[in-house]
């Protein structure tokens, strides 16, 4: 009896294993990837957007199980609204200086390389690799939301770090009528953003836009990185937190844009 | 086996594009542990190869752990107290673990094994059972002959 079962084969499919990861390396399959992704990158765009339709439909089926509970809340709201509506109007012209601020943010005027999204798992898959001038930490935008950087780059696809990653970092400002707070921007689980080391009497609040710095020189200042959604934080502690919510779903977007110098 | 590399080849896909669980080394691991045969070390390599490829990974990368890890199997199955199930799950999620790590080592990203790992978990067992019974009472082995 053998103590190491098939060891000939496994040994001669590892060599194999690391010969084409040598190979690879030193891009001599370049020519049979390239070819090959001609049949597969349409497959896996069909898989995605089909994925994206079937979810679009259970989405629909789930949100109209809570339609009645969230009916009952939006009457309360309403009703909360028509008073505050009243304040709104004081407030106005203060909100009128916020937005020329927001307005004096740098002009955004950026070759843009449109993407489609082919799959989405730790990173955003999109149809545009090192052919199409695609490299590495390029910034993906949508509008002028940021979405991501580019993490790897292949021939003909790149793999995008979403601000939702555990990896990703970066310098961030949020601003509302009271002033401004500046912090560093986290991904935390792939599913949520945390704005981490926030000065405890800078002023934040929950529906405040939260800014890029632009500080790393991989994209501009004032792109938008979310609406912030909470804030916490005691008193007793130097930083408070802000959980941060995208303004999209990376899920329903068709077509997203490369930022190129 | 058309069948189960048909299956095994559109899991691929969905693997990397829908479902973002290693539903494939899953399958491929189950089957070493009820089936200890060569060709798993076979359908790992190509498998890990076509995978590389739709994951825009270096190719190879995933080949490489696919056989390590079936061999793994293979050589852990001779052991007499393989076959039970309070061996064979924690035994596939430690290999689970060890290729999201692996993966992670190689692509220079952090490893983050919650909650893909827990997912797939409670994939074992399910896929366990449908592997036992499709190879069991669908597959045609060659050694079952009808005497007269």
């Amino acid at each position: 009896m053998k103590v190491i079962p098939h060891l000939q084969l496994f040994l001669t499919l590892v060599f194999l294993s690391i010969l084409i990861l040598f190979l690879d390396n030193l891009h001599f399959l370049a020519l049979p990837k390239t070819a090959l992704s001609y049949i597969t990158t349409p497959i896996q765009f069909g898989l995605y957007s089909s994925g994206q339709t079937a979810g679009k439909q259970f989405y629909f089926i789930f949100s109209a199980r809570f339609a009645a509970k969230e009916n009952k809340a939006l009457k309360e709201q309403l009703a909360e609204l028509l008073s505050e509506n009243a304040r709104l109007r004081r407030n106005l012209s203060e909100t009128e200086s916020l937005l020329e601020q927001q307005e004096t943010l740098d002009p955004r005027v950026y070759n843009l390389v449109s993407a489609r999204p082919i799959g989405l798992d730790r990173y955003l898959k999109i149809d545009k690799g090192s052919r199409d001038g695609v490299k590495e930490s390029q910034a993906v935008i949508f509008k002028d939301n940021f979405l991501g950087r580019v993490k790897q780059v292949s021939e003909k696809t790149s793999s995008v770090e979403l601000t939702t990653d555990p990896d990703f970092k970066l310098s961030a400002f949020s601003i509302n009528k009271d002033g401004k707070a500046k912090g560093i921007l986290i991904g935390k689980f792939g599913s949520e953003i945390l704005m981490d080391k926030i000065l405890h009497e800078e002023k934040i609040e929950k529906g405040d836009l939260v800014y890029s710095e632009g500080t790393e020189g991989f994209l501009p200042r004032g792109l938008i990185l979310g609406i912030v959604g909470e804030v916490f934080g005691n008193e007793t502690q130097v930083f408070k937190q802000a959980k941060i919510k995208s303004v999209f779903d990376i899920r329903d977007l068709e077509l997203v844009f490369l930022m190129s110098d | 086996m058309k069948t189960l590399i048909v299956v095994l080849v559109l899991l691929s896909f969905l693997q990397v594009t829908l479902i973002p669980l290693n539903l494939v080394l899953l399958i491929l691991i189950l089957r070493a542990y009820l089936y200890p045969e060569k060709i798993n070390l076979y359908l790992g390599f190509f498998l890990g190869l076509l995978i590389s490829f739709l994951d825009s990974q270096t190719l190879g990368v995933y080949s490489l752990a696919y056989v390590f890890f079936i061999q793994i199997i293979h050589i852990f199955r001779k052991t007499p107290f393989a076959l039970h199930y309070f061996v064979i799950i924690p035994a596939i999620v430690l290999i689970l673990s060890l290729n999201r790590i692996f993966l992670s080592v190689v692509t220079g990203s952090s490893i983050q094994l919650w909650p893909q790992i827990l997912k797939e978990s409670f994939l074992i067992i399910p896929v366990f059972l449908f592997l036992k019974i499709w190879e069991e009472r669908f597959v045609v082995k060659p050694e079952v002959k009808i005497r007269l």
